[in-house]
């Protein structure tokens, strides 16, 4: 018995290790809207400040972001210590399943959060583009403009039709110990994986625009760089 | 009806099938995440450049030092590799992100101005 609980309490170390770096991810796309919101901010604002700064409700905004993600990475990490520190089982495998069906249930939230970020980081940017567009120089075509955001919805939209499916699928998982579940959220991750990429590879061609805006105004303006 | 969807696709996905689709996914967003970085630190090297303030190095060779593991990624032979590869990769991306955003928030915003003074006449 004690070897059963030493490899459950190796088992802990990675997979806590794991929803450490998951977590990691997720406060860096947190971060990384936060930004842009700022950002978006500060081009939108008439007339443009000297220099960018956090204005008071932005500075309030970080912290109370900051402590939820504090809270929410404690609460999904406490358990770990929790089941570290729980004396051993007389049957070890069903906990492990357990455990192992937690870790997938939320993982696959990770994924939901990771995608449902970057989906707003991608509106708030493109947002934030026009903005940029419209102070350098002209204003962005309103045609242009509607279909950035018929492109946001589609994508919102089949993520949350995934996200639907998916949430049934947890629960069926969590119901019947049934591999073709598992395959089914297999699917689901490969799917919310085709959104992630789509706004990706939308997100790289806006910051690709925004520095040929840049440096086309920088060569208007005569500056050099 | 949710549950005869999740049965077909249940029994239409096969762990092989999600470790192969991991590969083409993961090269996907893997090459997105290094155009992204590419064009930040470019972005920010004209802001820089704008302002007078010396460009990024150090930046350009830590995203280089990312791209050989990058490459490797389609020919992973399995999931836990995959895993370890992305987080080689990814991290040092998000932390040249946050430190680019970070960095040169000021520079961004000191260079439009700069710009709109000259672009747009007052």
């Amino acid at each position: 018995m004690p070897e059963a609980h030493a490899a459950i309490r190796f088992q802990i170390v990675p997979t806590a290790a794991l929803e450490g770096v998951g977590l990691f991810w997720l406060g860096a796309e947190l971060a990384i809207l936060f930004f842009m919101l700022a950002a978006r901010r500060h081009i939108q604002s008439r007339p443009l400040p000297h220099s960018f700064s956090l204005n008071q409700n932005e500075r309030r905004r970080a912290l109370i972001w900051m402590f939820c993600f504090a809270g929410f990475a404690a609460a999904v990490l406490a358990r770990h210590v929790i089941h570290a520190l729980s004396p051993p089982p007389s049957d070890t495998l069903p906990l492990v399943v357990h455990r192992a069906r937690v870790h997938m249930t939320v993982w696959s939230g990770f994924v939901t959060g990771w995608v449902a970020l970057e989906l707003a980081i991608v509106y708030q940017g493109y947002r934030g583009y026009t903005a940029l567009k419209k102070l350098l120089a002209t204003p962005m075509p309103a045609a242009a403009t509607a279909a950035g955001r018929i492109v946001m919805l589609v994508f919102a939209g089949v993520f949350l039709l995934q996200s639907a499916a998916h949430a049934q699928t947890l629960l069926a998982a969590a119901r019947e110990q049934n591999q073709v579940y598992y395959n089914a959220m297999y699917l689901y991750l490969r799917l919310a994986g085709v959104v992630w990429i789509a706004a990706e590879w939308v997100a790289a061609a806006l910051v690709w625009r925004a520095y040929v805006l840049l440096r086309a105004a920088a060569g208007k303006a005569g500056a050099d760089v | 009806m949710f549950d005869a969807l999740i049965q077909a696709m249940g029994n239409a996905f096969t762990p092989e099938m999600y470790l192969f689709w991991t590969r083409i996914q993961c090269s996907a967003w893997t090459l997105a995440d290094l155009v992204i970085v590419f064009c930040l630190i470019r972005l920010a090297n004209t802001a820089r450049g704008i302002v007078k303030i010396e460009p990024h190095v150090f930046s350009y060779v830590a995203l280089a030092l990312t791209i050989p593991p990058a490459a490797f990624i389609p020919f992973a032979p399995n999931g836990r590799l995959i895993l370890l590869i992305e987080l080689a990769v990814t991290i040092p991306h998000f932390l040249l992100i946050l430190y680019i955003l970070a960095k040169d928030a000021k520079t961004f915003g000191m260079a439009l101005n700069k710009l709109v003074e000259k672009v747009v006449p007052p």
